[in-house]
């Protein structure tokens, strides 16, 4: 008996439903949609594994202004007790460092297939040859940010520059030395520079200014303030960018301040009036590619949750910005760092009491819950008397930053939000020129800077001889908390391991030497079955 | 395919086999493999030297060897690509893309060879009958979805990987045992007994010429394919081993996991293999009796060998608490058991290390009891049916296991388990 069916043609795939590197990487359209794709994974640095580790935190909690008070099993459980919790195992670790890693593959994938001769760069408004200079330059400096992520949670980190591809799988990756992995991000910022807009070439892409701005930052952390000075001046004597100082856009009719102005859902991006802006990351509301962040529910406090004389007084609207959980809060040093009058104090940025509102002054939603001895328009105050620690933490009327807000209108107690986030602004860059200035012996200028920011906040001015690192560590707490990557921040200066013990009390007390790099995960060591790959010490 | 049948004089039987398969879900290279057999019979019992003539009326010997393809991939897995991963430019969608699997032009056939040499034989005229069977399977360029470094960016490619070894022993047997005119009783019954391991994987070696194993996919070499790799759970701290627990940080009543290589540190090098995922001993008995117009029919099968990661067990109190299901026997110090640890956020953890918690999934269920009864043919016919008859059945009626997990006989602990069934019904046709 014999069979004989199929003739081998038949056997070729050839899926026109399915994306693959041939088919997308054919033309400029198609360069874009990979760029959409890496600007969509880079934004989840604002939402999370799951919604109770969002994976900025690791950059930004555990340091001497964002303290953990809520006890979880992502970062912020890592960040409250450190020790053996902060191990080779942990899942936010592990998550944290895949996810650096997809997005370099992203890139890697971009600028190789950018390479191929038959590639259509044709577009609208610009020519082929900068079209695909500026493709290539984006995802360099999307590379470079990743890195620049790596470098400062791990330290040495494996060098990955070539799409991966299926038939070279690698068991044998070595750790490249930090200052290696620092070359790459220059190297690829720099290249990156020429070539990229001061304005974005879409809401929610990277800017020229951004890119300069991170050139400052990553020469001030390979010590060489005079190339940070260099860079930083770039970007501030760009007219295009220049911090809001009066007030714009979708509140500016009523009470506040301009300060906060650009946090504000409506006001965020470039195209909307934050001059400021040097990146920001877009989201939108039940909107295809819309996807969500979880920063107000990790930071605003669990109002709606708080009892007071057998109630729970506070409803959760939307102008109040959203239901909060608490997870990582301001320190009470960061609370309590600022001059009255600072605009950066105010009501309108740090939530520290509330008014009672009736059921016309909450609506459309429900009236607020006086308790007893209150009433409609009384002010109940939120408590930050002592200090969040171990045995004191869950504290669901602590004060919280304005600038996270946010939530869907019709779902005021959604996990998410959908508003866009200023990622990156000017302010951040005069205090990185402040302190180019401050260590190449400028005393004067660095004030004067330090100025600019602080006359734009109601803050008093300051003399040469205020400034001092310390100074420059608390003016960007004051300005960027919640914003800069505080503790990149403060592992560039040397500061983390004292100020981390001095002003955070709930972990503060726990952290080593050690732990100013985070272990390398467990499962990159055992899956390089050929190499060994070095532990970070301590681990 | 081709295929050759050939018997001579009712003793001796060839059967030759070749068969070529393509697919298209494998790289361009490979997507054509040749799959030849061949398999010999000698019917003993027939011949005229066979001595046993009166006591076996069948007496058979089988051999055979032949290449098995497994396609166990889906279509397009050769092909790199990117999935959608849209954005916005302000409210407007706009599309995206991200790599999210890695291609491999070389995928092709995963191929077994297997081995078999067997006894068919009935005896008695057939009262007991049955065979035995021995098995070895050589399966090489296993497809298996394997963890890569994520360094890559991507964690996880299909691949062509290595080669196990199946070894094993089937058996089945029936029996008439009682066969009056009133009352019969037939017994059938099945067994086997399966060792597999990984003989070899990628060919990477250590200074010492050994294969490396692949530690991220609990992959070892000389060991089964799926096996459990962890921090091994040792009981629970007691009241009187306060000093010993505090040394790691810990306490009675929290977990006390093995330092497997004493040196005073809970990391890597302390995990081990704890026990396999695929049973060893499989075994299945069904007896069945029938008096008058009654039929009983009782079924009992066992799974033997499997070790699982109790998942249900790990309480997740902080995120998810529709999860924290089951009733334990909480450590505490008036009953300072070691089956569990005490009632508190960080008993289940030592060192910083967590642990899954094994045991043995092995079980005999007696998995289906059915009870009929015909009515006679009086009340048919004056119905004017063909047939009529009445029956119960019940599923599952119980369960012989050390698990506590919600069902042995499911891999997973979340899935909905198995119900006890009783089925009452009444057949008839016209």
């Amino acid at each position: 008996m014999a069979l004989v069916a199929c003739s081998s043609e038949r056997l070729e795939e050839h899926p026109p439903h399915l994306i693959t590197g041939e088919t997308l990487f054919s033309n400029l359209a198609g360069f874009e949609a990979g760029l959409n794709g890496l600007y969509a994974r880079v934004r989840e640095e604002k939402a999370g594994r799951n919604a109770n580790d969002m994976i900025g935190s690791m950059f930004i909690d555990g340091t001497d202004n964002l303290v953990s008070n809520h006890r979880d099993i992502g970062f912020n459980f890592i960040s409250q007790f450190w020790q053996d919790i902060n191990n080779p195992n942990h899942v936010s670790i592990e998550y944290n460092f895949s996810w650096l890693y997809s997005i370099v593959n992203a890139a890697n994938t971009i600028i190789s297939r950018a390479n191929h001769s038959a590639v259509d760069w044709e577009g609208v408004g610009s020519a082929p040859e900068d079209n695909r200079n500026r493709v290539v330059a984006e995802a360099r400096a999307i590379r470079a940010w990743a890195y620049r992520h790596l470098s400062f949670c791990w330290g040495d980190v494996p060098l990955n520059l070539e799409e991966s591809i299926g038939s070279t799988i690698k068991t044998d990756w070595e750790r490249a030395p930090v200052a290696d992995v620092r070359q790459q991000i220059l190297n690829d910022f720099l290249a990156a520079e020429p070539h990229i807009d001061f304005e974005p070439k879409m809401n929610g892409r990277i800017t020229k200014g951004a890119v300069q701005h991170y050139l400052a930052e990553m020469y001030l952390t390979i010590h060489k303030p005079d190339s940070a000075l260099y860079w930083a001046n770039k970007v501030i004597s760009t007219p295009q960018y220049r911090l809001v100082t009066e007030r714009y856009g979708v509140r500016a009719n009523r009470a506040g301040v301009p300060f906060m102005d650009m946090f504000y859902e409506g006001n965020e991006n470039r195209v909307q009036g934050n001059t400021e802006a040097l990146w920001v990351f877009q989201f939108a509301l039940e909107t295809v590619g819309g996807g969500a962040s979880i920063v107000r529910r990790h930071h605003a406090s669990r109002i709606s949750d708080w009892v007071v004389g057998g109630v729970k007084p506070i409803r959760d609207t939307y102008e109040r910005g959203g239901r909060g959980r608490s997870r990582m809060s301001l320190t009470k040093w960061a609370l309590e760092s600022y001059e009255p009058q600072d605009h950066r104090n105010s009501e309108f940025a740090i939530r520290r009491f509330y008014v009672l509102n009736d059921e016309v002054a909450n609506a459309p939603y429900p009236a607020d819950i006086p308790p007893d001895g209150y009433h409609f328009g009384d002010t109940i105050w939120l408590d930050w008397t002592d200090d969040i620690t171990s045995t004191n933490l869950a504290r669901m009327n602590w004060p919280f930053s304005r600038k996270v807000e946010g939530t869907n209108p019709n779902n005021v107690a959604a996990e998410e939000q959908w508003n866009d986030h200023v990622y990156l602004r000017l302010a951040d860059t005069y205090l990185l020129k402040a302190e180019a200035q401050f260590l190449l012996g400028d005393l004067t200028g660095a004030a004067e800077t330090i100025n600019v920011v602080r006359r734009r906040a109601n803050a008093s001015e300051i003399s040469s001889d205020q400034v001092d690192i310390d100074f420059i560590l608390d003016e960007r707490s004051r300005e960027l908390v919640l914003e800069e990557h505080r503790r990149f921040t403060l592992l560039r200066t040397g500061k983390w391991f004292e100020r981390t013990r001095k002003y955070n009390k709930n972990g503060g007390q726990h952290i080593t030497l050690r732990d100013t790099l985070f272990p390398i995960p467990q499962s990159v060591i055992d899956v390089n079955l050929t190499y060994k790959m070095r532990q970070n010490s301590g681990f | 395919m081709v295929r050759l049948n050939y018997a001579y004089d009712r003793r001796y039987l060839l059967t030759l086999t070749g068969r070529r398969d393509g697919y298209s879900g494998f790289g361009t290279s490979n997507k054509w493999g040749i799959f030849p057999s061949v398999a010999l019979g000698w019917n003993v019992a027939n011949e005229r030297f066979f001595p046993f003539k009166d006591v076996f009326n069948d007496f058979k010997l089988r051999a055979s060897i032949g290449l098995n393809g497994n396609q166990a991939v889906g279509a397009y897995e050769s092909i790199s690509r990117l999935s959608d991963y849209n954005m916005v430019d302000g409210k407007i969608s706009v599309p995206g893309y991200r790599p999210t699997v890695l291609g491999q032009d070389n995928l092709g056939w995963e191929a077994s060879r297997t081995a078999n040499l067997g006894v068919d034989f009935a005896v008695l005229k057939s009262r007991i009958s049955g065979d035995l069977n021995f098995f070895q399977t050589n399966t090489s360029d296993l497809l298996l979805n394997r963890t890569i470094s994520p360094v890559h960016g991507v964690n996880e490619i299909t691949q062509n990987i290595g080669k196990t070894e199946n070894r094993g022993v089937e058996l089945s047997l029936s029996s008439i045992n009682i066969n009056a005119a009133a009352f019969t009783w037939n017994t059938s019954a099945n067994l086997s007994f399966i060792k597999n391991k990984i003989t070899s994987l990628y060919g990477y070696r250590d200074e010492e010429g050994r294969e490396v194993d692949d530690v991220a996919n609990a992959w070892f070499i000389g060991k089964p394919i799926l096996v459990n790799y962890d921090f091994v759970w040792d009981g629970t701290w007691q009241l009187d081993e306060f000093s010993e627990a505090e040394k790691w940080g810990s306490q009675p009543g929290f977990v006390k996991l093995r330092d497997v290589n004493g040196d005073n540190k809970l990391d890597a090098a302390d995990r081990q293999i704890i026990g396999q995922q695929d049973p060893r001993l499989l075994w299945g008995l069904t007896n069945s009796f029938s008096y008058g117009n009654f039929n009983l029919s009782i079924f009992v099968h066992g799974v033997h060998g499997v070790t699982r990661d109790n998942a249900i067990m790990s309480d997740n109190v902080t995120a998810e608490v529709r999860n924290n299901t089951i009733k334990k026997n909480w450590w505490t110090p008036e009953n300072p058991t070691n089956e569990w640890i005490m009632n508190h956020l960080d008993a289940g953890r030592m060192s910083g290390v967590t642990a899954g918690y094994y045991q043995d999934a092995s079980f005999i269920r007696l998995k289906d009891v059915s009870l009929s009864y015909d009515f006679p043919t009086k009340w048919t016919e004056a119905l004017k049916i063909n047939r009529l008859r009445t029956y119960a059945t019940a599923r599952n009626l119980m369960t012989i296991t050390k698990w506590n997990g919600v069902d042995p006989e499911l891999s997973g602990s979340r899935i909905v388990p198995m119900q006890k069934e009783f089925v009452f019904g009444i057949t008839f046709d016209f």
